[in-house]
């Protein structure tokens, strides 16, 4: 803390330095202390991406929401492949704007594989999720825009066609996050698509940082919350059935979501996390259609009633009890928000939890639940970055990003080195995606960075201690979203739910992922099919990767080389 | 050595300013007094380092601040404004470091110390206010703000019975107020005891009625005790509640520092909402000095203009508004108000047409336009925007309302009812709503359900007028009274 009462002739170079502040090169960091549990290899490994606030900055509020991702075995080679999506220009304009990638994983090496692909859309991105929508065994997705959606068809030759448009899922209203459901258990995809907010330039308001410069400003100023969009698969063919279920008449500025069925009733619902306002928890009846009970149950703001930010969401059964409990990234000022789902009544534990007090002083956005260190604790990671100007830095809106290590139940603690890498990272996080993109049983991350580069956090620690790893397929070999698995291992008992869809803007893998610390041996394994049915498996050996099918009593070892 | 003098470029729209040149040249010409030694302040720390970046008004005060603190390096009380007005302009790391410097000089100061906690809460750091905080409380037990600030923060951090204490505490000493009394029912939610919550939440909102916080704590208690009517009933009132804080001695010098522009935005909003154009008009007129291309700001002083009957100068603002951005739909919408309120509606519908072009997904500028189309009698068309509006926002209650009416005058008594009902549905206490429903019901000779809602109008807001002069159109209706 400065002392009054000192004087130095260098002082007047500190004001000269003080007042020409504000220009400068990228920070490189600064060295951290303790064990790093992630490297970033995002060079060696060929992810080359660079995100594209805006071709021409005007402070128009997409410019500062914008960059997905996802992870998806498009080739089914056995490794995820990874799709980034880019912002660029919302002004015509402004020149040719950068486009999407996708990547190509070769044993941990990425080959940039957008042309051949046809995925290379120019649109001002948003996010991306994965799902195989018209089940025919290769992975599909869909890119959210401000403006129309694309939603890309696999053409099982390492092309992809844009088939929005024919297939009626173009909305052109400002998407953001998306997932893929099987909300009337017909065995199809559905997708439920957050929209933000009724945007246009022409809508586009002047605010400024609390001074006499632009700044980005608060969804709340437009006055104009989006509704969200849900489509229901036939097939292959989807109708817009947004007014049948009951989701049309609300009104948010949405973008989070995630899929899971909330109150064990084997119907899948969805949580949406909207900027601002109350969030909103749309309960399936079963029937076709929806209800929110985010306020009885407790969802919709925080302990004190306060509507928060709501940016990115993580779902997991942190308890073991059965239910899935909720996590909401917010804004700097609030702190993220932890629902604990006690039977389908939740509680914000958050203070209790340990992930209170540091999240105050930043922004979050993506986020997950994941077993990093596999020692059978979920830790979570939270990918920050600021939405309004901070004090002049070389990246005004950067913020370090956190590692919390799961202690058991709700109880977390913050990792030192922060953000679990060795040179804590300073950036401008958006979307942040979890996939094991080197099979070696240790969950990985790619995060986006608004306006600037992707990184590719190569987990270190994981290996140390026992994980397995399943592909879990219904009876037709394709991936069963929805499916709740229960993993016994020693005298701990671990639910997973096989979704790709939470975070912000970002498509986890597929896989389901268990850490199992010092065991070996995974006593059985119990899926519960979407839809109902539940077939046992086991025992199974740690350290490997294994398909579970339905139909099929046991489960299959997967090599290496191919999951 | 070469100073970097931080000058603003000029354009149109602006005058060149170096904010920062008077400034700059006192603190140089201080320190190079002071380089032959002593103790004066570092006071390059407590100048903002985005200064050249902030509002003119802010400047000029942090300006004119840090010539007393310059004059007056060993007084506290220079650093402790200085940190009163960055924390008005929410610059809370300047804030921190000035009050630091405050209480560094004079310890005993207690709420420099307060404000030094609340500045370093603000800034992102619990766990160094939580220290703070406890350290003043210790010395001083007897102050409420201090005490409820420990409470939510130790409520923050997980210490509960630390949180209760000084709730328990906040209570004894301000019995009156409901703060304490919702801080310590949320610490009972948190410790699961929902019999505990529900009487001092009870105790919170019959105190202050209108504490939305306390109503939603309210709401999880009974949730708690498996009250679900009741928990939905307190939860809806309560929904996005924002937090309330005791005030301190220095909580009026403080609000009077708040010259940045947001914050005289929201004054302007503030008073204007209050019923105050003119001072709204002030306000604006002086941001627009310093910040003359703002469209937003053109519009709401067009409104404040209107509101005064300035129907000149309104149109001059909104004409300028309109040539520097035409495609911003508000301004429109601001134009076709005033051609209704200068009595040329067609001219309003033309304007209003024009803002649906620009806005088709905003249901305000449907709104607009069916106002517009109202004020010419052309019913049809007015419900046709209004239907509209609805398809883009179903939840808005005005809409429903107006829709509802219309709906009347068209001859449309279902419809009518149906909007009614949607506006009870969104706000189940709305008067208004209750008593144009039950004079539907009347219209349609529903006795019975006229009836119940003049029961529940008298349990809204007993012994209204309008409430009572409902009941007389009730009575004269009531079987056995002449035809």
């Amino acid at each position: 803390m400065t002392r009054p009462g000192n004087v130095a002739g260098s002082l007047v170079l500190a004001l000269v330095l003080t007042l020409g502040a504000g220009c400068g090169a990228e920070e490189p960091g600064h060295d951290n202390p303790g064990t790093p549990w992630f490297e970033d290899v995002a060079d060696e490994a060929g992810v080359d991406f660079l995100h594209v606030r805006a071709l021409t900055q005007r402070y128009w509020l997409p410019e500062i929401m914008s960059g997905g991702a996802a992870w998806l075995d498009y080739d089914n080679d056995g490794d995820p492949d990874l799709y980034l999506v880019q912002g660029g220009s919302l002004d015509p304009d402004d020149g040719p704007p950068p486009r999407n990638r996708l990547y190509r994983n070769t044993d941990g090496i990425f080959e940039d594989v957008t042309d051949s692909s046809g995925t290379g859309h120019t649109g001002y991105g948003m996010g991306v999720a994965a799902g195989d929508y018209d089940r025919d065994g290769d992975l599909d997705f869909y890119v959210t825009n401000v403006g129309a959606n694309v939603l890309y068809r696999n053409e099982g030759d390492g092309t992809f066609n844009d088939v929005s448009t024919s297939e009626g899922v173009d909305h052109p209203g400002w998407g953001a996050s998306a997932a893929w459901l099987d909300f009337d258990l017909d065995g199809d995809l559905d997708l439920f698509v957050t929209n933000y907010v009724n945007w246009s330039p022409a809508q586009e308001l002047e605010c400024s940082d609390g001074g006499y410069e632009r700044d980005y400003c608060h969804p709340r100023h437009f006055k104009a919350p989006a509704a969200d969009v849900l489509y229901r698969n036939d097939g292959g063919r989807f109708t817009n059935v947004s007014e049948t279920a009951g989701i049309w008449k609300a009104r948010g500025y949405g973008l989070g979501v995630v899929s899971g069925d909330f109150n064990a009733d084997g119907w899948p619902d969805l949580y949406v996390a909207n900027d601002g306002m109350p969030n909103q928890l749309w309960i399936n009846g079963g029937d076709g259609t929806f209800a929110d009970r985010a306020l009885i149950t407790g969802t919709a703001v925080n302990l004190s009633g306060t509507a928060e930010a709501g940016m990115g969401v993580a779902v997991a059964d942190l308890e073991d009890d059965g239910d899935l409990d909720l996590f909401v990234t917010h804004l700097r000022g609030e702190t993220n928000t932890l629902y604990l789902n006690e039977g389908g009544i939740f509680e914000d534990v958050t203070a209790m939890t340990g992930l209170a007090a540091p999240s105050v002083a930043l922004t979050g956005f993506g986020t997950g639940f994941v077993d990093f260190d596999n020692d059978g604790h979920l830790d979570v990671y939270v990918g920050n970055g600021r939405v309004g100007r901070g004090l002049p830095a070389a990246t005004p809106f950067s913020e370090p990003n956190q590692l919390f290590r799961g202690l058991g139940g709700t109880r977390f603690e913050l990792v030192a080195p922060g953000g679990g890498t060795a040179t804590q990272r300073i950036d401008n996080t958006r979307a942040v995606a979890f996939a094991d993109y080197d099979l070696d049983g240790a969950i990985d991350a790619v995060i986006v960075n608004n306006g600037g580069r992707a990184r590719l956090l190569h987990n270190v620690v994981g290996a140390r201690q026992g994980w397995l790893a399943l592909v879990v397929l219904g009876r037709d070999g394709l991936e069963a979203i929805g499916a709740r698995i229960k993993v016994v291992a020693g005298d701990r008992i671990q639910w997973r739910t096989v979704n790709r869809a939470s975070s912000y803007l970002a498509s986890n893998t597929g896989m389901v992922h268990v850490g199992i610390g010092d065991e070996t041996v995974v006593a059985e394994v119990v899926v519960h099919w979407a839809g109902g049915g539940e077939t046992s498996y086991g025992p199974l050996q740690g350290g490997a990767a294994y398909s579970l099918r339905r139909g099929v009593s046991t489960a299959v070892r997967l090599s290496s080389e191919r999951r | 050595m070469q100073v970097v003098m931080v000058c603003r470029s000029s354009n149109a729209r602006r005058t060149p300013i170096c904010f920062s040149k008077p400034l700059v040249v006192l603190v140089l010409t201080t320190l190079l007094l002071c380089a032959c030694g002593g103790s004066d302040p570092s006071l390059t720390d407590f100048v903002p380092a985005n200064l050249s970046r902030l509002d003119p008004n802010v400047v000029a005060l942090v300006e004119r601040q840090m010539t007393r603190v310059m004059s007056h390096p060993r007084d506290g009380r220079s650093y402790a404004e200085l940190g009163m007005i960055y924390e008005a302009n929410l610059l809370w790391a300047d804030a921190r470091r000035a009050y630091a410097a405050a209480v560094e000089l004079e310890p005993a100061s207690t709420w420099w110390r307060f404000h030094l906690a609340v500045a370093t809460r603000t800034a992102g750091d619990l766990e160094g206010a939580l220290r703070l905080l406890q350290d003043l409380v210790s010395e001083h037990p007897e102050l409420a703000p201090i005490q409820q600030r420990l409470g939510e923060a130790l409520t923050k951090v997980g210490e509960l019975a630390g949180a209760a204490a000084a709730y328990r505490r906040v209570i004894d000493l301000m019995p009156g107020s409901p703060v304490g009394y919702h801080g310590l029912g949320e610490v009972r939610l948190l410790e699961r005891n929902y019999a505990a919550a529900r009487k001092l939440l009870e105790r919170a909102v019959a105190l202050d009625p209108g504490y939305r916080a306390a109503h939603y704590s309210l709401g999880l208690a009974y949730r708690g005790l498996g009250l679900i009517e009741e928990a939905q009933r307190e939860m809806a009132r309560g929904l996005d509640a924002l937090p309330r804080y005791l005030a301190d001695p220095l909580t009026p010098q403080i609000q009077g520092y708040a010259v940045n522009l947001p914050a005289q935005r929201n004054r302007a909003a503030v008073v204007l909402r209050g019923g105050r154009p003119d001072q709204a008009a002030l306000i604006l007129e002086q941001v627009l000095i310093t910040q003359p291309g703002n469209t937003t700001d053109l519009n709401n002083l067009a409104i404040a203009y209107m509101r005064m009957g300035r129907f000149g100068e309104a149109q001059a603002r909104l004409d300028e508004a309109r040539h520097m951005a035409p495609e911003k739909f508000s301004t429109w919408l601001n134009l076709s108000s005033l051609a209704t309120r200068t009595g040329d509606p067609e001219a309003a519908v033309a304007y209003a047409e024009t803002a649906v072009e620009r806005a088709p997904n905003m249901a305000q500028t449907h709104v607009a336009l069916a106002m517009a189309e109202a004020e010419l009698g052309h019913l049809e068309r007015t419900a046709a925007s209004l239907e509209s509006a609805l398809r883009l926002d179903a939840r808005d209650p005005q809409i429903h309302g107006m829709l509802a009416e219309v709906s009347v005058e068209l001859g449309r008594p279902e419809q009518a009812e149906e909007h009614f009902q949607s506006v009870l549905l969104i706000l189940p206490d709305s008067l208004t709503a209750v008593l144009n429903l039950g004079r539907l019901y009347l219209q349609q000779g529903r006795l019975d359900q006229a009836g119940e809602m003049l029961v529940r109008a008298n349990e809204l807001a007993p012994g209204n007028t309008r409430v009572a002069a409902f009941e007389l159109e009730v009575l004269d209706r009531t079987p056995g009274e002449r035809e």
